[in-house]
């Protein structure tokens, strides 16, 4: 018996590897399934993860032009200082956990006044997570938000002085008096048409306090009405001025006005339904609340949102470190934001071949009046919705002016030339995608 | 003989004797009883790998259709005709909207979209690259289809239990139009309800003008293979609308 017992010990072990090689070759199909599992589940999530930071690169590619303006990328796709333009060496935009977006900004119709009101521009963003890489192509379109791109009064322009107008467009929801102290240059440099007063009541060279509801009155007894009864809808003296005076309407044949050099309309009648319909776009306080809510998140973003009117001098934005921030102001009734020279860093007045970049704010004035003193220049969109703002002396603004009330004094100058609408800041550009492609579908 | 010779002459005659049949069918059975443990280990485990490996191609699948129709979904501009969709269901999985719409359990559910794929303005749903794309769950068969360009292609085989659409808006004058509750989301059925904003005509089908207000779909696949089940869902915005 102990023969046969020495004899079957290899049998356990024979039996033991035998089993072992079955469960080893079971653990390693088991462990190659999972592995497989995990893989392709791996790989899902990193492509998933590639496509978030491509789409990260496009609303930070979003979020640059909110910040600067379409004319910085105007070398594209060859910038060499400008990465977000240059398509050779992308901007590379990291994210916190360690995906990246390689992004830049191709230019298919530049945004430029007044031939192209609106630009397109294409985003090419390669989000990148670990091994994977995902392609996006976000066409964009890029235009002014909807607002009178001019100089524009909700009340009666106040001209006392004489304003010097350059290629922009004086339009009053009220009237607008001593027209003949203001004088008008060129062609309005977004609307493309002759610069010019336009009035959705009348307008008149008269210096007066209030203006008369009664259009007839005006049209029948102002003498200094520059459409009444006796010029009838044309007025010579100026040709491209519109209002809202009875039986203001299309030029007689013959009239004079049908045939001043630039004609741009036919009729001398300006109305409330005109001022609210494409292009002017007016809305009662220029900007939406929700456009309003957005420049001030913008000019929080940036620490240049103030409940004050005299900020400490250290506070204000210049231009070599911010060439085109959102300035907000939100004050109480009469409260007033009186500028010297604290924003001339954004100041210039014409550069006739546009080759260089120009800076240009957004300066909001939200409840109170904005004051802007003799020696102030600056370039960008001012909107002082709710009280007045005055021009004093020869103040200089490049741009345009959205304000409750208006007033000209001293020999302002205003101007809004084609070098300013294409940088026109970023803060008041409405960006619409308008096509999103995946590439590497 | 000597002592020792007569040891060896008996250690001779004990190795020839063989074995007895106790010990033969003792060892038999004791080596038919481990074989079958091993086989039946064997056998069980191959199946098992085998199941594993299907249902990992079936999850495998399941993962790239949705992957593939998020895809073409996110660049639809457009969603052309929707046959049998879902209806608004709760956060618990109950019906929103029970007496003005009811599913056809037994029907076919089907979606049909536009995608501008080669950015040309025009949709050519008979290019090369078709720009007509429509999904269809093959309820008979468990499988959906995918149908472009005039072919019908099995783009998931089998073993789907479900396949389900959503669809949502972003129009909130819509929200409460069926039956007065607001709760933040506007479904299909919202739409067809509210003749005001959504021009939607009341028909308790989602057709004509509720489709241009869509913004967002939600698909939502269940794939069972024996008894082993996995949901995939994911919620797509249309990128490309026009409106």
């Amino acid at each position: 018996m102990n023969r046969i017992r020495r004899d079957d010990r290899g049998v356990a072990m024979v039996t033991v590897l035998l089993v072992t090689a079955v469960l080893t070759a079971l653990g390693v199909t088991v462990t190659q399934v999972s592995l497989s599992n995990l893989g392709n589940a791996g790989r899902d999530r990193v492509a998933g993860g590639a496509l978030g930071a491509a789409e990260a690169g496009v609303a930070r590619a979003i979020s640059y032009i909110h910040s600067r303006n379409t004319n910085a990328i105007a070398c594209s796709p060859t910038c060499a200082t400008n990465p977000w333009g240059n398509k050779a060496a992308p901007k590379v935009v990291g994210l916190p956990d360690g995906r990246q977006a390689s992004v830049w900004i191709e230019t298919v119709q530049p945004f430029a006044p007044p031939t192209y009101k609106a630009g397109t521009y294409k985003i090419h963003s390669v989000g990148a997570a670990g091994p994977g890489k995902r392609t996006l192509e976000v066409t964009i379109e890029v235009k002014p938000m909807n607002f009178p791109l001019g100089i524009y009064t909700t009340q009666k322009l106040n001209n006392g002085g004489t304003a010097a107008v350059f290629n922009t467009t004086v339009l009053s929801h009220e009237c607008i008096d001593s027209r003949d102290k203001m004088t008008f240059t060129g062609m309005d440099a977004y609307y493309g048409i002759p610069a010019a007063a336009h009035s959705t009541k009348y307008i008149t060279k008269a210096n007066i306090q209030a203006c008369d509801n009664n259009l007839n009155n005006v049209w029948l007894n102002d003498t200094k009405a520059i459409h009444r009864a006796a010029v009838g809808t044309c007025s010579p003296e100026f040709p491209y001025d519109q209002d809202n005076a009875p039986l203001g309407g299309t030029f007689p044949a013959g009239s004079s006005c049908l045939s001043a050099p630039n004609q741009y309309t036919t009729s001398s009648l300006f109305t409330s339904e005109i001022i609210k319909a494409e292009p002017y776009n007016y809305l009662p306080r220029g900007l939406k609340d929700s456009d309003y809510a957005l420049l001030k998140a913008r000019a929080q973003a940036l620490g240049l949102y103030f409940t004050t009117n005299s900020p400490a001098s250290t506070a204000w934005p210049n231009a070599a470190a911010v060439p085109n921030p959102v300035v907000y102001f939100k004050l109480n009734t009469g409260e007033k934001v009186t500028l010297q020279g604290e924003l001339n860093s954004y100041g210039w007045q014409a550069d006739a071949s546009c080759l260089l970049q120009h800076p240009g704010l957004v300066l909001v004035v939200e409840g109170g009046d904005l004051q802007l003193n003799s020696n102030a220049r600056i370039s960008g969109a001012v909107f002082v919705p709710d009280g007045n703002m005055t021009y004093n002396g020869g103040a200089q603004v490049v741009g345009t002016v959205f304000a409750y009330k208006l007033h000209f004094t001293g020999n302002a100058s205003v101007t809004l030339n084609e070098c300013y609408t294409r940088g026109t800041p970023g803060g008041v550009l409405d960006i619409k995608p308008l096509r999103f492609r995946e590439v590497d579908r | 003989m000597s002592r020792l010779t007569v040891l060896l002459d008996r250690v001779r005659r004990s190795a020839d004797q063989g074995f007895t049949l106790a010990e033969l069918l003792v060892a038999s059975m004791m080596f038919m009883l481990l074989s079958s443990m091993v086989f039946t280990t064997v056998i069980g485990a191959t199946r098992q790998a085998q199941s594993n490996r299907q249902y990992n191609d079936l999850n495998e699948e399941a993962r790239l259709l949705m992957n593939r129709m998020s895809r073409e979904l996110r660049e639809a501009q457009a969603v052309k005709a929707v046959v049998n969709p879902g209806g608004g269901v709760s956060a618990t999985g109950a019906a929103l909207y029970p007496g003005y719409y009811v599913p056809d359990p037994t029907g076919d559910s089907e979606v049909t979209f536009q995608v501008d794929f080669n950015g040309n303005g025009t949709i050519e749903p008979t290019a090369g690259d078709p720009e007509e794309l429509t999904y269809r769950y093959d309820r008979a068969n468990r499988r959906v289809l995918l149908l472009a360009a005039g072919q019908t292609l099995p783009v998931l085989a089998a073993e789907v239990e479900a396949f389900r659409f959503g669809f949502t808006s972003r129009l909130h004058e819509a929200d409460g139009s069926v039956d007065g509750t607001r709760d933040g989301v506007v479904n299909w059925e919202e739409l067809d309800a509210d003749a005001n904003f959504a021009n939607g005509n009341k028909n308790h089908v989602l057709d004509g003008e509720e489709l241009t207000r869509l913004d967002s779909i939600t698909v939502e696949i269940t794939v069972l293979k024996n008894e082993r089940q996995q949901t995939y869902r994911t919620q797509v915005d249309l990128r490309n609308r026009p409106y």
